[in-house]
């Protein structure tokens, strides 16, 4: 799946950084600053709600947009990706444009190199 | 599928507990059953993963590829249509070809009067050969006179003989010199008159050869531009397929990136069922059974749908390569080759017809210096013979008057002055001659002087113009191949990630052999012990998408544990596509 997100947003001209579950996610960002997170429900190690509210208490955390894209539906869950401080949720399966458009939603002002 | 005794054994011991109208299995039962079909679905887990995983490096790299390949065929169009040096090849060449051309064809229109000044040149000629004839005939009195003088003058004064002897010898002396003078002009004129006709010839035959030449490379530069022509206008076609190609790569990939997704939803659903069958509940086989058939159903929905879209991309990039009507990339690809090879041979010829071309000005010009120096040389001894003759007149007729009459000499004056007279009035006639023959070697001199030197300055340019044109153009030839190797080796490379990618992709029908066997054993088990049905809503609800949350109602719903209906939520994920919430 981080493969697939991966591959169509650099496809749309965005450099991507990718971690293979929460806590690697969280030592990235407490390096570096990104224009979006897009982060999955289910990870080994540490989950994405836990990761979002562990990445919202860093500095380079607060402002940064944070999608969870994740195959449930499930209120509950989203009010807690909610509470921990997403900034959207999106259902798998995805189509490219649709992601790519939900981006492009959350970041208006960011052009992709090859757009 | 063979139930296993144990089952059997389960169920009867723990008959006796069943609550109507379900059954229920003993724990130990269900356990089994449960470790065996859960043994199954962990062994599918990292198969399903490892196909997953190959599957989206492959979509990776097919993307990658058709991108190429369109780079590749964007390239070749380009190439084609000229746009990569803004104009195209055929008409910087036309532009390139132009003076040259104009040259021959000048030189070639020159032709005519060239040949005009030649056949004044040949009579003029030919006429000079008659003074010859004409001046012998003048001094063969003279030669009389000597003769007869030399028998009669035994009787006269030794002063008288003496005279006699000066005025013969100059006689002999000049007639000598006329003889020569005459004598080798006339050798010479023999030679020009030679190389006159010999020219002559040559450019009767190399000027209609120069000008067919001329008109077969108008004739080439003209079946260039038809070529491009036919060309640009398959490449409307090329566009369009190019279009198509990428418009149905992009809508496949999309496709391929959909339905990979599926693996997260499969592996959470199988993840589910293998921690229902960790549970005691045997009266979850039903649900967890139907859960597998879910998954199976997913499994092959997905199977089709990349194996659709795997055949779709390979079947474009077939298309691309090879379609009809020749508007593939292969026939343009030959087609630009052809028109870029005509191209230089056409530069090539062009330059060696201006070669051709200024040899024979040059050939012309050589002459005409030549004539035109032969006319003055003629002239001018025409001129010497005259004077001196007319000097032995003078002498002979002071002599006469000296030696008074009866001496002879009064009669060697007046024949010698007639003689001297006789020369001038072929010098005269002949002036006229000797002025059109120059004048005409002039004209030819000029003439090929003036076309020599355009002929240089352009060729100088041309030289240098054309090396850089037939660089390039050798260049343009390079990169089409190139661009259109290239593009072979990455329609290859992507027909080969193709190919795996099906092989990978029909592997998932094994994984689906593996989940289906599962779930026999939990519906065997289910029948066995007559657990409870699901009805065909709740089934309908389970094949829809899966979600956890749903999974947990339709599960609580079918074990009536919470009455509670289906939520709406579960309508709204159940629409296939991503739902998207911005908090």
């Amino acid at each position: 799946m981080r493969k697939l997100v991966s591959f169509t947003l650099r496809g749309a001209g965005y450099d991507v950084i990718e971690a293979t579950d929460g806590l690697e996610a969280l030592r990235v960002a407490r390096t570096s600053r990104f224009d979006l997170v897009l982060s999955d429900v289910n990870m080994p190690g540490m989950d994405g709600i836990e990761f979002t509210r562990q990445f919202r208490a860093l500095p380079t955390g607060r402002s940064t947009p944070v999608l969870i894209l994740t195959t449930e539906s499930d209120p509950a869950k989203k009010n807690l990706a909610r509470a921990a401080g997403a900034t959207g949720w999106l259902v798998k399966p995805f189509q490219p444009d649709q992601l790519l458009a939900v981006v492009a939603r959350v970041l208006p002002n960011l052009v992709p190199a090859i757009a | 599928m063979a139930i296993p005794p144990s089952f059997v054994v389960g169920w009867r011991s723990l008959s006796r507990r069943v609550r109507a109208p379900w059954g229920v299995a003993s724990i130990s039962a269900w356990k089994s059953c449960a470790e065996l079909a859960r043994g199954q679905v962990e062994r599918t887990l990292p198969a399903l993963e490892r196909i997953f995983l190959s599957a989206s490096g492959l979509t990776e790299q097919v993307a990658e590829g058709s991108e190429e390949l369109n780079a590749h065929c964007e390239r070749l169009l380009a190439l084609g249509e000229g746009l990569d040096t803004r104009q195209h090849a055929i008409h910087r060449c036309q532009d390139l070809l132009a003076e040259p051309l104009k040259y021959i064809a000048d030189c070639v229109g020159q032709q005519q009067r060239l040949l005009e000044v030649l056949q004044r040149c040949d009579a003029g000629t030919s006429a000079m050969f008659r003074v010859r004839r004409d001046i012998q005939r003048a001094l063969a009195p003279l030669t009389f006179i000597s003769v007869m003088f030399r028998i009669e003058s035994a009787s006269l004064s030794d002063e008288i003989r003496e005279t006699f002897t000066n005025v013969t010898s100059q006689i002999d002396r000049l007639r000598h010199l006329a003889d020569e003078s005459i004598s080798s002009s006339a050798s010479l004129l023999a030679e020009r008159l030679d190389s006159l006709r010999s020219l002559r010839d040559f450019l009767q035959a190399e000027f209609p050869r120069l000008a067919d030449h001329l008109n077969a490379k108008r004739a080439q530069l003209d079946r260039a531009i038809g070529q491009l022509g036919k060309q640009l206008g398959h490449n409307a076609g090329r566009h369009q397929n190019l279009s198509a190609y990428s418009a149905c790569v992009r809508r496949q990939l999309a496709e391929l990136i959909k339905h990979l997704q599926f693996q997260d939803i499969v592996q959470q659903r199988c993840a589910h069922v293998i921690e229902a069958l960790n549970g005691p509940g045997s009266e979850q086989a039903p649900l967890q059974a139907l859960q597998l058939r879910g998954v199976i159903s997913e499994l092959a929905q997905g199977q089709a749908a990349l194996q659709a879209a795997v055949d779709e991309v390979n079947a474009q990039s077939e298309d691309l390569c090879a379609g009809g009507a020749g508007e593939d990339f292969s026939a343009m690809t030959t087609a630009t080759e052809e028109v870029l090879g005509l191209l230089v041979t056409t530069i090539r010829e062009v330059r060696t017809l201006m070669s051709e071309t200024m040899q024979a000005v040059e050939r012309s010009q050589g002459t005409a210096v030549a004539l035109d120096g032969l006319t003055k040389d003629l002239a001018s001894a025409l001129n010497e013979l005259s004077i001196d003759m007319w000097i032995i007149a003078h002498n002979a007729e002071i002599r006469a008057a000296l030696d008074g009459a009866g001496t002879g000499l009064e009669q060697l004056s007046a024949r010698t002055a007639g003689v001297a007279n006789d020369i001038a009035q072929l010098s005269e006639t002949y002036a006229g001659v000797l002025a059109e023959l120059s004048n005409a070697g002039k004209a030819m001199r000029a003439a090929t002087e003036a076309v020599g030197k355009q002929g240089a300055d352009r060729r100088e340019a041309f030289d240098s113009a054309s090396a850089q044109a037939e660089t390039q153009l050798s260049e343009l030839k390079q990169r089409t191949r190139e661009s259109y190797t290239g593009l072979q080796e990455v329609l290859r490379r992507v027909q080969s990630d193709l190919s795996a990618m099906s092989r990978a992709v029909g592997e998932i029908g094994s994984q689906c052999d593996d989940v289906a066997g599962a779930a026999e054993w939990l519906e065997a088990f289910a029948r066995q012990h007559r657990l409870r049905r699901i009805d065909e809503n709740e089934a309908a609800q389970l094949t829809q998408r899966y979600t956890m949350a749903t999974e947990r109602q339709v599960h609580d719903a079918v074990l009536e544990i919470e009455h509670a209906p289906i939520p709406e939520a579960s309508e709204e994920v159940a629409a296939g596509d991503a739902k998207v919430e911005l908090f």
